[in-house]
């Protein structure tokens, strides 16, 4: 039986249809540790490098605190207390010392109102160079001995529950508000600290991921895609010359 | 008279114990269940029995151990600074466990051996049990530099912090005394001088803590101490715990906690018992709610449910409204349609007198206001319902609730802004990461299918793991690896066709270049035929004439035109293609056979080019197995000995094409049937054809040592069935072309 829609009034009803999004980035940084300068005694022998692993917004104009509640690492089991909780507004890192890469565990806690479950992600630690042998990127580690592998994700809330759409799409400056103190005039739409899920529109210094790079990054995909059609033409004329070489033979093989 | 007597009378204590009267007490009369025996007399026939019970001591205990001595023992106080030894009973053999099982808190010990060293003579004097709860905190100790670096606070003096950890360790963090106790004086900064003094320089103000404020400070501090001393790495669970309860100390939720509990103990028994009664209404509404909506919901489909019937419809046909019900139906319609024309009316009124201010007002818009007046504004187009359920009587001024809140629409800069999106299929609700459609994405429904897209993936240039992976990017990539499996698929299609081309070419080659050996081949199949068809005229005494043509027809040519005859109308290219490997398969054991069958007529030296030309063929159908196997995707790809391994596979395939063959003789069988007086002699030359590979099994087990891979009896027993099938096969051909 539909319920009726009073009913929903102790359990919050999802907006259907909508999905919105945010972004945010998660990864590493390592730094090996000076060999000539002696190191703090508190620090194994065989621990060869200090790292970090961290999840952390896009940039200060991209807060995380409207939507995620807490996020635990889980370390590997042989650190002390491998498993860290670290609560909202703090910067979600953790600093480590140690000599190898594994996969840490990520798990980001949701704020109350978004009712929803936990979400994983998975990060590898790295703490060598990687990459393709000589790329920019890799001679660039090598180099620098500051090995960052970091990723740009985006969390999807597919049909939000109704409150916590509000919370994602009130601007920063009503949020916290008491209602109807923020109306002001048609043209105040004026752009506050929170952007949302708004890209920085170029590359600058400090800003990594912008709407350039995402152009780019559909231009080399698009570019991809022309290559694959040229490549699926070659291929269907020759596949079509085949099967008519095949109805040949076929014939002849019959005529024999 | 005796001188007891006149004691007695002077009220003196006797002298000499007066003799008690000895006489034992006569004993009561026995009662039973509370009834004198004599009542009980009345009632039964005759006393009943006494039962004489020897009066007895209670049995002595019985105790497992010996008693033992209690004796004074020393003991002391580990707490105590003064050294005290005081006295207190203990069993004799008590003593020594118990000092060594008393678990002693490194603190205890610690206080102990400070205090302890010359005035306590040895160590026998036992501590006290209370002693392990005297638990002395470790004081949080920092330089003046520490304190600079980390433990700065611009709300607290180096002087006041120091002031609040000596309380605090003095009264063992007991933060009622604490507080109590704590009254810091700030000393002015500069040397009180005379001068100083004669400007009078104010001292600063103490500032007002609270117990909070206190707490937060100290635990700040603590933690960071803990954390300076040993790394959060170093530590043991324990003191972990420990540092993180410090930590996530928040003073706010504290003074939020106690202004609840201070609220909940001043509540008045008149409120406490309100809010009783209020809880009980509360979960009293939750229990009706349910049936309160079932209620409306029945009301509303009542009231709804006539408007389902088109009004011309019912002109139509009249005949819905011959039973009672639809009679109720008409009526109710009627009504409906009445109360309708009503409420426009009432609507049009208030338009005119411009009293909706409460739609104007949303479409205003602000947001916020949208958000609430959503549910006016939308209500409009059901107002005429909800004054239809007030029943009419002019309540329109309550509006009903819209039932589903429409929800803001986003205008394209918000949408951006907010990361709104309305995608069109269908979504699951809950979150997902974006990266999550990419690794959908580039999933194949097969693991080589997904190797072969992501190795052309990477052969483009596209990362495995995108630098953005947003919205727009991910569907351009779903599109682009869309197309890369459409490649893959074409690309497996080619290499198919390739495969095949390869067997005509090389069946060409068979056809043109080994001519003779065909011939040969058609002899011995034509002597195999007569061989069976003497057999058979042996054995059931009636003559075939359609045997003699059967090795003919059995050669590769007619019986492929044969097939692709069948085949040629078929539009599905991989049915077909599927089937020419059959055929190609079928024809290859056939030739094998057929060789077999030559040793069989004793034509040793055909041996060989029967054998080379078998292993020909079958080099070719391993490739074709092998392109099958990339195109299943199951098997691995076991490549080995060109000719052994081909043959192998042949084998290993022979179950699965038993199957197929039988399915194609099942096929043929019908086709013949339909010919209709050919069944019965194709039936019997299949069975006869069987038993005759059924004779020639220990030659072609012979045969089969020859060669150079050896033949296991299974390979054998394999061959035979399929050697029988593909006979069958042909020789249901045969008929059928007989028949043409």
């Amino acid at each position: 039986m539909p319920r009726w829609p009073q009913s929903t009034a102790n359990q919050p009803s999802r907006v259907k249809g909508i999905q919105v999004h945010r972004p945010f980035v998660y990864g590493s940084l390592a730094t090996p540790f000076p060999t000539n300068t002696p190191r703090p005694s508190s620090i194994p022998p065989e621990h060869t490098h200090r790292w970090t692993v961290y999840l952390s917004p896009l940039s200060p104009s991209h807060p995380l605190t409207p939507w995620l509640k807490k996020v635990q690492f889980k370390l590997h089991e042989t650190y002390a207390n491998s498993t860290r909780m670290i609560e909202s507004p703090g910067p979600f890192e953790i600093t480590e010392t140690g000599w190898g890469e594994f996969e840490v565990q990520i798990k980001l806690f949701f704020v109350p109102e978004a009712g929803e479950k936990s979400q994983t992600l998975w990060h590898a630690l790295k703490l060598h160079p990687f990459g393709v042998e000589g790329s920019e990127e890799r001679l660039k580690m090598e180099r620098g001995g500051e090995v960052r592998s970091e990723c740009y994700e985006e969390v999807v809330f597919s049909e939000p529950v109704e409150g916590f759409l509000e919370v994602l799409t009130s601007p920063a400056e009503m949020r916290g508000k008491a209602g109807g103190g923020g109306k002001g005039k048609k043209g105040g739409q004026m752009v506050g600290p929170d952007r949302g899920a708004e890209l920085p529109v170029r590359d600058a210094p400090g800003v990594v991921y912008s709407q350039e790079k995402e152009q780019a990054q559909m231009v080399l995909l698009r570019e991809a895609g022309k290559t694959v059609e040229a490549l699926m033409k070659v291929e269907k004329e020759k596949l079509r010359e085949k099967e008519q070489r095949r109805e040949e033979l076929g014939r002849d093989g019959e005529r024999g | 008279m005796m001188g007891s007597d006149a004691r007695d009378m002077m009220g003196l204590p006797s002298a000499v114990p007066t003799p008690k009267p000895t006489l034992p007490k006569a004993p009561k009369p026995k009662m039973k269940g509370g009834m004198a025996r004599e009542v009980l007399d009345l009632n039964f026939e005759g006393a009943p029995p006494i039962s004489i019970v020897a009066p007895k001591f209670k049995e002595k205990p019985k105790i497992p151990f010996k008693p033992r001595r209690w004796e004074q023992t020393p003991f002391m106080n580990s707490a105590r600074k003064d050294g005290l030894v005081l006295r207190h009973w203990k069993r004799e053999g008590d003593a020594a466990p118990n000092v060594a099982g008393l678990p002693v808190t490194p603190a205890d010990s610690n206080a102990a051996s400070e205090m302890d060293t010359d005035d306590r003579p040895a160590a026998n004097i036992e501590d006290s049990r209370a002693a392990k709860w005297n638990v002395r905190i470790d004081r949080p100790r920092y330089s003046a530099e520490e304190y600079d670096t980390h433990l700065k606070n611009a709300d607290w003096s180096k002087e006041e912090t120091d002031y609040l950890v000596d309380l605090a360790i003095e009264f063992d963090l007991r933060w009622v005394v604490i507080i109590d106790r704590y009254d810091f004086r700030p000393q002015p900064k500069s040397e009180p001088s005379e001068d100083a003094m004669a400007i009078d320089t104010p001292t600063p103000h103490p500032k007002p803590r609270t117990m909070e404020d206190l707490k937060s400070r100290y635990y700040a501090v603590a933690a960071k101490c803990m954390a300076l001393r040993t790394p959060l790495s170093s530590m043991n669970p324990t003191e972990f715990e420990e540092h993180e309860k410090m930590t996530k100390f928040d003073p706010r939720k504290e003074t939020v906690r106690k202004q609840y509990v201070e609220k909940l103990f001043l509540r008045t028994p008149e409120e406490a018992h309100e809010e009783e009664l209020l809880l009980k209404e509360l979960s009293r509404i939750v229990l009706n709610q349910e049936k309160l909506y079932e209620d409306r919901r029945a009301l509303y489909d009542r009231l709804e449910a006539p408007r389902a019937i088109n009004p011309a419809a019912a002109h139509a046909s009249t005949t819905v409204y011959q039973s009672s019900q639809g009679l109720q139906q008409l009526m109710q319609t009627m009504m409906q349609s009445q109360r309708l024309r009503d409420a426009e009316k009432r609507e049009k009124r208030r338009s005119a007198l411009g009293v909706d201010t409460e739609t104007a007002n949303s479409h205003s818009s602000s947001a916020a206001d949208l958000r609430t007046g959503g549910g006016g504004g939308g209500g409009g187009g059901r107002s005429s319902m909800g004054s239809a359920s007030a029943g009419g009587g002019g309540g329109h001024e309550k509006r009903q609730p819209h039932p589903t809140p429409q929800h803001r629409h986003f205008n394209q800069a918000e949408r951006v802004r907010f990361g709104i999106s309305y995608p069109q299929e269908r979504l699951t609700s809950g979150v997902q990461f974006r990266h999550e459609r990419v690794v959908k994405a580039s999933q194949a429904k097969s693991a080589v299918q997904t190797t072969r897209i992501n190795d052309a993936l990477a052969e483009l240039g596209i990362p495995s793991r995108l630098l953005m992976p947003t919205n727009r990017v991910v569907t351009e990539y779903e599109r682009l690896v869309e197309g890369v499996k459409q490649l893959v698929e074409i690309r497996k299609m080619r290499e198919k066709v390739d495969g095949e081309i390869k067997i005509w070419e090389a069946q060409r080659r068979l056809a043109n270049g080994d001519g003779a050996d065909e011939v040969d081949d058609q002899t011995a199949g034509e002597s195999a035929a007569t061989n069976a068809q003497s057999e058979q005229a042996k054995d059931e005494g009636a003559s075939k004439e359609a045997e003699p043509k059967e090795g003919e027809n059995g050669e590769d040519a007619s019986k492929v035109e044969n097939k692709e005859d069948d085949d040629e109308e078929e539009a599905d290219e991989a049915a077909r293609t599927k089937a020419e490997e059959k055929v190609e398969d079928e024809d290859e054991t056939e030739h094998l056979e057929n060789s077999r069958l030559e040793v069989e007529e004793d034509v040793k030296d055909e041996d060989e080019d029967g054998d080379g030309e078998g292993s020909n063929a079958s080099q070719a159908v391993e490739e074709e197995d092998e392109d099958e196997e990339d195109d299943d995707d199951e098997e691995e790809e076991g490549e080995g000995e060109a000719e052994a391994e081909a043959e192998g596979e042949d084998e290993e395939q022979s179950d699965d094409e038993d199957d197929d063959d039988e399915g194609e003789n099942e096929d043929e069988r019908a086709e013949v049937e339909k010919d209709g007086n050919a069944v019965n002699s194709s039936e019997n030359q299949v069975d006869d054809n069987n038993e005759d590979g059924e004779n020639e099994d220990p030659e072609a087990e012979a045969n089969e040592a020859n060669e150079p891979d050896d033949g296991s009896s299974t390979r054998a027993r394999s061959m035979r069935k399929r050697s029988a099938s593909v006979i069958s096969a042909v020789s249901n051909k045969s008929t059928k072309r007989q028949k043409k």
